[in-house]
């Protein structure tokens, strides 16, 4: 109790350490309505400055690299629409940069997409930097939450859950880095622990459908992981960004051709030495609390290419 | 033991007058405490306080600020941030921060030093849990367990804030609560007073004590009168 003129009034309790909840659900859904119909238009347009005040990051590059190949290629345009948001995953944060994650049906599709949206300053507008597709019928998981009701997240800075808790500071970059490497040999270290999952093997058939008279080589490496969950029942949800790197290299009397394929966009002559594709794929790794990790969602798309 | 329990009602029904009678005459029948104008200047980009600064809680508070300066003062910014969006907005740029506040009026601050620029105007920003600017803005919030800090700015966000601040602190209804407070004990007072004395002169408790004390004569009285 403290006195004021006299007045015995109530002591106020303000916590040391108090983190904000990183959106009301009421602000989400205006977000997404707000990023739905500007997204619209961008398709529409195909404008990827438009595009630069929604996204940011790899999902940026991925959806400018789609807008160039359908403007190049003179391809069809799907606008992205989202449906209704149905599940919200926003932690409570105790400085900047704020994320949340919104899972949302798309219209006139058989997917949904986890979309995270970052706020990295206060003074900055929220952009959408990951935003993996998932199947319809693909359920992320209950978020395990604080008593106030926000998602358990992880810092991979510090190594601490939100609730408090620490665990190895690396673990979820370490299981990112191990995918990688997995892709990029299925015999490497730490293979073994990940469950054959379809986006494995949609970029092995990929990388064997090459043509012949090209030797081929194909690249995987992790960006850093920040966005981590937790789950009710002990799982974790990773959100991650994969470097992809495709490198042909012509054999002598032979030629290299992308014709009708997104890449001749960049390079719409054969080729006779070599060529470099970069793609990034975004993924969204589920580690059950029992069983072996695998990828339940991805988005990606070639983001740039050069060759002679 | 009746006697002590009825000199602490009576402590307590005193209490209950004090504490009434004093939230009564403090907020008055406006239901509030005010202090102001008090003049606040900061040569950098804001004054804000520190979260932990109104040590009081279950109240509302009001804020009032009227611009001040040389010549044509600039319209001011008042509004109420979660600490964790203004220490972003305005961590790492000189301001005022202040401590504490007392009411009637007392402030400890401290200036802090920096050396980033605000670029970005208050107004333009969408976190605010209220806000109000112009000539003349008034915010008014509950002072509850939120890490809560209120800033003041010039709206363009120059630095060199300098206004007139008017505080109250807010309890509706409070004024008639401390009211009954005081009539409940007055009531506990006088009734507790009127037990004590009654207590003290009934006859049936002098009767019994006198038997009692007769009682532990009588044998011998008896005894004696026998005897003699």
């Amino acid at each position: 109790m403290v006195s004021a003129a006299g007045c015995s009034v109530v002591d106020r309790d303000v916590p040391e350490t108090a983190g904000k909840p990183a959106i009301r659900a009421a602000e989400a859904a205006s977000l997404v309505e707000q990023y739905d119909i500007a997204r619209s238009r961008a398709d529409a347009s195909l404008d990827a400055d438009q595009l630069a005040e929604l996204e940011a990051g790899a999902l940026l590059r991925i959806d400018r690299g789609l807008y160039f190949q359908q403007r190049e290629l003179g391809l069809a345009t799907t606008p992205v629409q989202l449906d209704q948001t149905t599940s919200l995953i926003a932690g409570s944060f105790e400085e900047y940069p704020l994320w949340f994650v919104t899972v949302n049906k798309l219209v006139d599709s058989q997917e949904q997409v986890a979309a995270v949206f970052v706020r990295r300053t206060s003074t900055a507008p929220w952009l959408v930097t990951e935003a993996p597709r998932l199947a319809q019928s693909t359920e992320l998981g209950r978020p395990e939450v604080a008593s106030d009701g926000s998602a358990i997240v992880f810092d991979p800075v510090t190594g601490r859950w939100s609730d408090g808790t620490t665990v190895e500071r690396g673990f979820a970059q370490q299981l990112i880095d191990d995918y990688a490497a997995m892709l990029t040999d299925p015999g490497a270290p730490g293979a073994e622990q990940f469950a054959a999952d379809s986006f494995v093997e949609q970029m092995r058939q990929l990388a064997q459908a090459q043509p012949g008279g090209v030797d081929f080589r194909q690249q995987w490496q992790a960006d850093t992981v920040r966005h981590v969950v937790r789950l009710s029942d002990g799982g974790v949800l990773i959100f991650a960004t994969l470097v992809r790197t495709d490198q042909y290299t012509v054999q002598p009397r032979s030629s290299l051709d992308f014709a009708e394929l997104p890449a001749s966009a960049y390079l719409p002559k054969p080729l006779r030495a070599s060529a470099r594709l970069d793609y990034r794929h975004q993924v969204l790794m589920l580690v059950p609390s029992s069983g072996k990790p695998l990828v339940i969602g991805q988005h990606g798309g070639l983001i740039g290419a050069a060759g002679s | 033991m009746r006697r002590v329990l009825g000199w602490l009602v009576l402590l307590f029904g005193v209490l209950l007058v004090a504490g009434g009678t004093t939230v009564a005459v403090f907020l008055g029948p406006d239901d509030r405490a005010s202090t102001g104008p008090h003049r606040l200047t900061s040569a950098g980009y804001a004054i804000l306080t520190a979260p932990d600064a109104f040590q009081y809680g279950g109240v509302d508070v009001e804020l009032d600020v009227e611009p001040q300066g040389r010549g044509q003062a600039p319209d001011v910014f008042l509004g109420l941030a979660h600490v964790v969006d203004a220490e972003d907005y305005l961590g790492g740029s000189p301001h005022t921060r202040i401590d504490t506040v007392s009411i009637p009026w007392d402030l400890t601050t401290t200036q802090v030093e920096g050396e980033r620029s605000v670029t970005t105007a208050p107004d333009d920003l969408d976190w605010w849990l209220t806000r109000d600017l112009g000539d003349d803005p008034v915010v008014d919030f509950p002072l509850d367990d939120e890490p809560v800090t209120a800033v003041l700015m010039n709206v363009d966000a120059t630095p060199g804030v300098q206004a007139d601040l008017r505080a109250s602190l807010v309890r509706p209804g409070g004024f008639v609560g401390g009211i009954a407070v005081a009539v409940i004990g007055v009531g506990v007072t006088g009734l507790s007073r009127t037990r004590l004395v009654r207590g003290d002169s009934r006859p049936g408790r002098r009767r019994t004590g006198r038997l009692s004390r007769r009682g532990d004569r009588s044998p011998n009285s008896h005894e004696s009168r026998r005897s003699g």
